[in-house]
């Protein structure tokens, strides 16, 4: 089981080693960030990767920032909107492993990913999910969605537990404890929240998901906190031992989860979900530690893909 | 801005030193047989920062008293068992102006400020939305940070928000932060039709612009790190009064506020302290994972306020 983002790294670089090697495919590769990462990431020997973009700019980008681009595979294509279909072409012929977002909007990357044309649709909900290596956690804590659906409705959060539980597994994680978050730990009429999760609940424990242990509604403390799942007293697999907190909005993705990165020192990495193939994205304003792992993942997850092909 | 308060131990000076000229703040601690918060009550008490009056099952309060070798001696207790007994009781003492603010101790918030809050007799004020305020004090940002609302307001609206931050200026105010920087929190820094939280923030924002909210500068919608990191605020691009240093951070909906939090007081290690405000007292209380500390830090802010009100 992958306990940190250094685990992360270290796990795609055994990929590497044995012979396993990812290739991502970037779409729209001028940008500096990415083009940074992506060397990082090829240095570090976590993966290979195929540039699809405006060559000229990609050559000037490298040059200013002095980001070598030795070893990576630049494929000239200024148009932004075909440098993203190429990107995603060479995943769905399983030559590339993952897409990474370049210099492009999610949506129409995602656009791209989901173009029937290369059937990479798994018929589920697309989600991010954020991976925390939290100094005080005893282990990973992923946190989602902050980044696809504003306001999940109760199916569409079965698509997202499903989405991180699959994550989970990728990480060596069994079983993943999901946690269904709200304000209370009990079902209180005036928090709606409470009463869709409690109903999550009841749905996610008649598909009978394997490898996948979930509560809820859980408040956070409650989820992450020994000392209060011990307070509680409550024979709860999840208490105090969530792998994922399962979140309603957006907001309560994105809050709580920055506030725990500038504040908690949490390194993050996250990827998208629920195609084919895992989509990478880094911001701008991620370090480069969290940015190398974010790619790892994207690694892990596609191998986790491709182990389990055919499994349905 | 020389005498703003950054620290709890600033804090706990500053109130020291209002009841020099004041009265000390009377306090009602309900459900006063919780050893964390009658430990922290008379700790507060022997530090001749409150005037406590216990309520609760006095036999119980006593045993617990005794367990942790605490000297009740000097404090009066009001002997009730049932939930809803304290709770009138405790009304009756504001009413009554015994007390200048409420400790909760073993009894649910949820409970309290149905009963408490209830017409025609409660505490509540008019016009006045109630809002649960915790204020943050960490190692990696230069003042105290004002969130709200964790713990009342379920899904503000704009007018409740308007209310919510209302309550947090008046505080921020009496911390000596004379203009405070209100940050509309949300998932990005640009309005999005399809996020109504960016649309709720900037309708507040420009509210402020147009000179009908005043004595703050407000700013939304604001992500997490824009609002508090200076160095993201400007790689974003973000100019404003309030981006990289807000003092007011106000929470799109309870679940956010809530495990925000948390995850302050766990992973964060912040120190904390926690009010329900806008009624007639100020309620000092905190959540289950927080520090006996924590709980004190409650009770002196709580007191603050009361004082600060008188």
């Amino acid at each position: 089981m992958i306990k940190s983002s250094q685990e992360i790294i270290a796990a795609a670089q055994k990929l590497s080693q044995n012979g396993k090697r990812r290739r991502i495919s970037v779409a729209v590769a001028q940008d500096a960030d990415v083009l940074g990462a992506v060397r990082s990431a090829y240095d570090d020997g976590i993966c290979d990767a195929s540039l699809f973009g405006d060559g000229q700019k990609i050559k000037n980008l490298s040059e200013e920032n002095q980001i070598s681009l030795d070893g990576l595979d630049v494929i000239d294509q200024p148009d932004a909107s075909k440098a993203v279909l190429q990107a995603v072409e060479l995943a769905s012929t399983g030559e590339a492993d993952a897409v990474m977002k370049g210099f492009v909007s999610t949506s129409a990357l995602l656009k791209g990913v989901l173009d029937k044309r290369f059937n990479l649709r798994a018929g589920s909900t697309l989600s991010h999910v954020a991976v925390l290596t939290l100094p005080g956690y005893h282990k990973l804590l992923m946190v989602t969605d902050g980044g696809m659906i504003v306001k999940p409705r109760l199916e569409q959060k079965l698509g997202i537990l499903k989405n991180a539980v699959l994550v989970g597994k990728a990480l060596g994680i069994d079983p993943v404890r999901v946690a269904l978050s709200a304000a209370a730990d009990t079902v209180i009429d005036k928090m709606p929240q409470t009463k869709e999760n409690a109903e999550l609940v009841k749905i996610v424990k008649a598909e009978n998901i394997a490898g996948c242990e979930v509560a809820g509604p859980m408040s956070f403390d409650f989820a992450t906190s020994a000392d209060v799942a011990a307070m509680e007293g409550i024979d709860n697999p999840v208490a105090g031992n969530a792998d994922v907190y399962l979140v309603s909005s957006i907001e309560e993705c994105n809050i709580t989860t920055k506030s725990m990165i500038i504040f908690a020192r949490a390194i993050f990495a996250g990827v998208i979900v629920g195609a084919r193939v895992p989509v990478s994205l880094v911001s701008r304003t991620d370090p480069v530690i969290g940015k190398k792992t974010s790619i790892a993942l994207a690694c892990l997850v596609s191998d986790y893909y491709r182990r389990t092909e055919g499994e349905g | 801005m020389s005498d703003q308060i950054k620290t709890f131990d600033r804090l706990v000076s500053a109130t020291k030193r209002i009841e020099t000229s004041k009265k000390r703040a009377r306090a009602a601690l309900v459900g006063a047989e919780e050893p964390s918060y009658l430990k922290m009550t008379i700790r507060a008490a022997e530090e001749g920062l409150i005037e406590p009056i216990l309520i609760g099952p006095k036999n119980k309060i006593e045993e617990n008293a005794k367990a942790n070798d605490l000297d009740l001696s000097s404090l009066q207790i009001i002997d009730r068992d049932s939930k809803v007994d304290m709770i009138i009781e405790t009304v009756k003492l504001v009413v009554d102006d015994k007390v200048d603010f409420i400790i909760r101790g073993n009894i649910t918030t949820g409970l309290m400020l149905a009963r408490m809050f209830e017409r025609p007799n409660g505490l509540r004020v008019r016009k006045n939305i109630l809002s649960h305020l915790a204020i943050f004090e960490h190692e990696l940002y230069p003042r105290l940070l004002i969130m709200s609302d964790g713990g009342v307001t379920v899904a503000p609206n704009i007018d409740q928000k308007l209310g919510i931050i209302l309550n947090s200026v008046r505080v921020a105010n009496m911390l000596g932060v004379e203009m405070p920087r209100v940050a509309m929190m949300a998932a990005v820094e640009v309005i999005y039709t399809a996020m109504p939280v960016t649309m709720d923030g900037a309708v507040i924002s420009k509210m402020q612009d147009k000179g009908q909210i005043n004595n703050c500068y407000i700013d939304g919608p604001l992500s997490m790190d824009v609002a508090l990191v200076p160095e993201v605020a400007e790689q974003k691009g973000v100019k404003s009064e309030v981006a990289g240093r807000a003092d007011i951070i106000i929470m799109p909906n309870i679940e956010t506020g809530n495990a925000t939090y948390k995850a302050m007081s766990i992973f964060a290690k912040a120190k904390t302290a926690s009010v329900i405000v806008g009624g007639k007292v100020p309620i000092a209380l905190s959540s289950r994972c927080d520090t006996t500390d924590n709980i004190f830090n409650s009770l002196v802010l709580a007191s603050f306020i009361a004082l600060n009100d008188k």
